[in-house]
């Protein structure tokens, strides 16, 4: 085997050991992303393994213990809900009735999420408040 | 028609008449078409920084009539956020964009004498996408639209974009996306012309480009960091991912040009770089406009996607077409003798960022293709992106050494002998004091020994060229220093720009690997520690400030007995109009450490604070805003004169060759 093309084999070894090791650490970084209909009914099969839950917070169903740093709200659409508790503190631009992502794992019926992504533009592009004067 | 609008109509038709104007100027080669052509370019950059200055105009007047007005800004809104609020929305980031690019290319227009055949080939390919986007800003992106009814009051601002970052982030970073096109152009119409001189006009654009997207990276950065209580500089959340990359490839190209200008080598390598770093653009606006990928930050559903992803494929299958066309005329000279060489080391740089580039886009886009093509939804973790890229950016550290040094064409034992005992001596000097103070983490002593191996081969270059210059004419050591460097600009230049990736690599290092961090309940009055720091909770506060209540609590720090911080804030931001509380996490550098306090709630006598102490962030600051602007402008003002020469110097490519193989050996 002539030198160049050890080298090349060299590469190529490192090369393949580095698309295997990249490979390895990302099926372990892969979380799934449910629905929260879809999450409820596949919640038992699910239980204890980390994942993310999309929904809207539930208007009137937050419970803020700033001693405890927890926050507890109802995450909801329109095929299930479930109880989210987080003791991460408040997240950015938490609200009532916006859409949030949860990252966490279910466990005694308990979402807890290690971390609480408000979607938060999607409110900024909503409907805007027609007042009531000027209407051309 | 609305006033904005209808400027944007008459700079949509000026750009028809540009491109025309340079498309049958090509064609039936009438010079007096260019001039027009020319003059029409000018009047576009003169009509879009009208429409720009009209749509500020409209937020200053706080103008609710006008829709984008009113969704991304309110009459509470303070007059410098209600200012940076034409860049907040899908809509008005691409009029940045446009002006931008209208500004560039009105530029390169005035300057008569650089406006040669390259140019004028170049630029059909900007003024096409112009015109796409001033057709976009007139259809489904319209900044300018008017409502038909008046709103009381607008939506306001995003809370986490009421930040003086948002006035440096966004901006910068068009900047960059703006002159990217440049060299895209540029590269375009080289193979079209099968002119190789395009790779020198280029690295000028993409330098500035480089600087604007390196800047806009920064920027995000110390936003995530002081703002978004992510509680890190880097959270490798899409939408960064998606400045990012284009970074990636940019950096890659800007290395590998250095190739095609002394060796002419590297030819097809630098088309598909420069390829990438436009696609990787305009994908990025993609994902951060698009609302396709759920991030902290994407602009909300937008129907721009489609126009977006229309564009790429046209892109990218006319570049390809073309590339297949002129094949022929793109072959490389043969620059590679050994793999032990400046030349392969400069190889090695791009597969490492193409790598980086490779990893950062598959883990943003395969949620993506997941959902499109396997039709269940993921999201990829940070780990990833970290146990991927840590041992690159290791790798590329250690090439950083060893690049300075290395001969080109082909490095003899003899040569690395020489050249590298000294600095790998030092480095292992350095790792057995490191370990000797107590520094176990691998990853801590590898920072430490590549950090002190770049600085010293670094070191060792620069003395050389100091002493060819005390050689030349010895003036004394410190006109000596002063005359090498202002000799050697791009190289000292470059340099820079080394040493400042090598601070934020040492700031990310110390950050990651000895950050200490703990939350506490706290009453006031109560003390508690994190590493060598004690923190008593000392008052807490609760006031008004714009259109915001603040809760404060107040901290004193001590270390070692002594006080070392007043009055360090834990604050939290209650948004009245938006109904939205926000933490606001506060840094302080005292000494090598950052004391990082984000508030988790405030009561009236209590607290809850995770406090982090941060080793040597204060070195990504220095780093990637003082160092690296500082190189990179050192590097654009060679710009020119280098051009020059090295312009004759590819014709006499031999004799280039030649001496540069004399001063490596």
């Amino acid at each position: 085997m002539n030198r160049k093309l050890k080298n090349m084999f060299g590469i190529g070894i490192v090369a393949v050991l580095l698309i295997y090791l990249g490979a390895q650490s990302f099926s372990n970084a892969l979380s799934f992303y449910y629905e929260v209909g879809e999450f409820v009914q596949k919640s038992d099969s699910l239980n204890g393994k980390v994942v993310n839950v999309n929904g809207s917070i539930v208007k009137g169903s937050t419970i803020w213990e700033p001693e405890k740093a927890r926050l507890t709200f109802k995450l909801a659409d329109n095929n299930g809900s479930i109880t989210v508790v987080s003791n991460e503190g408040m997240p950015g631009n938490y609200k009532e009735g916006i859409p949030a992502v949860v990252t966490g794992f279910y466990i005694n019926n308990t979402f807890q999420a290690t971390q609480v992504v408000t979607k938060c533009p999607s409110k900024y592009g909503g409907d805007l408040d027609h007042g009531d004067h000027n209407e051309t | 028609m609305e006033l904005g609008e209808t400027i944007l109509t008459i700079a949509l038709l000026l750009t028809v008449y540009a491109l025309a104007a340079h498309i049958i100027g090509i064609w039936k080669k009438k010079n007096e078409l260019f001039d027009s052509g020319r003059i029409a370019i000018i009047g576009i950059a003169i009509l879009t920084t009208i429409a720009s200055i009209w749509l500020f105009n409209l937020f200053i007047t706080r103008n609710f009539q006008y829709e984008y007005v009113a969704i991304y800004s309110s009459l509470d809104l303070s007059m410098v956020y209600t200012i940076s609020a034409f860049w907040a929305g899908a809509d008005g980031s691409l009029l940045l964009w446009a002006w931008l690019i209208s500004i560039y290319i009105a530029v390169i227009a005035a300057r008569g004498k650089s406006y040669d055949n390259l140019i004028k080939h170049a630029m059909p390919v900007i003024l096409v996408t112009l015109a796409y986007f001033f057709y976009m800003l007139l259809t489904e992106s319209r900044p300018v639209r008017m409502l038909d009814f008046m709103p009381a009051d607008g939506n306001g601002l995003n809370p986490l974009l009421q930040d003086p970052g948002m006035l440096f982030h966004p901006t910068t970073l068009f900047w960059g996306y703006a002159g990217v096109i440049i060299p895209f152009a540029l590269m375009v119409a080289g193979i079209y012309l099968s002119d190789d001189t395009w790779i020198y006009r280029a690295r000028r654009w993409a330098l500035w480009a480089w600087l604007g997207l390196a800047l806009g990276n920064m920027f995000g950065s110390y936003w995530a960091y002081t703002v978004l209580n992510w509680g890190g500089f880097w959270g490798w959340d899409p939408v960064e991912n998606a400045s990012f990359l284009p970074w990636l490839t940019m950096t890659a190209f800007y290395h590998s040009t250095m190739i095609q200008e002394r060796k002419g080598g590297m030819k097809f390598w630098n088309i598909l770089l420069i390829l990438f770093t436009w696609e990787l653009t305009v994908y990025g606006t993609l994902l951060t406009r698009s609302g396709i990928i759920a991030s902290v930050h994407t602009f909300g559903q937008s129907v721009t996607a489609p126009y977006y992803i229309n564009y790429m494929a046209v892109v990218l299958a006319a570049t390809l077409i073309l590339v297949v066309w002129k094949y022929k005329s793109i072959q490389s000279k043969k620059v590679f003798e050994s793999f032990v060489s400046r030349e392969a080391s400069f190889l090695y740089n791009n597969w490492i960022f193409m790598a980086a580039t490779a990893s950062v886009l598959w883990g943003t886009t395969y949620p993506l293709l997941s959902e499109a093509f396997r039709g269940y939804k993921v999201m990829v973790g940070p780990s990833f992106y970290n146990q991927v890229n840590v041992p690159l950016g290791i790798a590329l550290l250690f090439l950083m050494a060893i690049c300075p040094l290395i001969a080109w064409r082909k490095a003899s034992v003899p040569h690395l002998k020489r050249n590298f005992t000294r600095p790998l001596a030092v480095a292992l000097i350095a790792i057995v004091i490191a370990f000797a103070v107590g520094i176990r983490d691998f990853y801590a002593l590898v920072a430490v020994a590549g950090t002190v191996l770049v600085t010293s081969t670094h070191f060792m270059d620069v003395s050389r060229i100091v002493n060819k210059q005390k050689k030349l004419e010895d003036a004394g050591a410190l006109k000596n220093i002063g005359r090498a460097f202002w000799n050697n600009r791009r190289t000292f230049g470059g340099y820079m720009c080394h040493i400042a990736i090598l601070m934020i690599i040492v700031a990310a290092a110390g950050a990651v690997v000895y950050e200490q961090a703990q939350t506490f309940n706290m009453r006031i009055g109560g003390t508690y520690s994190v590493g060598d720091y004690d923190f008593k909770l000392t008052s807490i506060d609760e006031y008004a400030k714009g259109n915001k209540d603040v809760q404060a609590a107040y901290f004193d720090v001590y270390k070692n007995g002594q006080k070392v911080l007043t009055k360090g804030e834990a604050r939290m931001y209650h948004y009245v109009k938006q109904e939205s509380t926000n933490v606001k996490p506060m840094a302080y550098t005292v000494g090598i450490d950052d004391l990082y306090f984000s508030a988790q709630a405030i009561t009236a006598d209590s607290a809850t604070v995770k406090i982090k102490v941060m080793p040597w962030m204060f070195l990504m600051w220095i780093g990637g805003f003082y160092v690296l602007i500082a190189g990179i402008l050192i590097c654009v003002s060679t710009v020119v004169p280098i051009r020059q020469k090295r312009a004759f110097d590819d014709i006499n490519i031999n004799q280039n060759n030649k001496i540069i193989a004399e001063e490596s050996i």
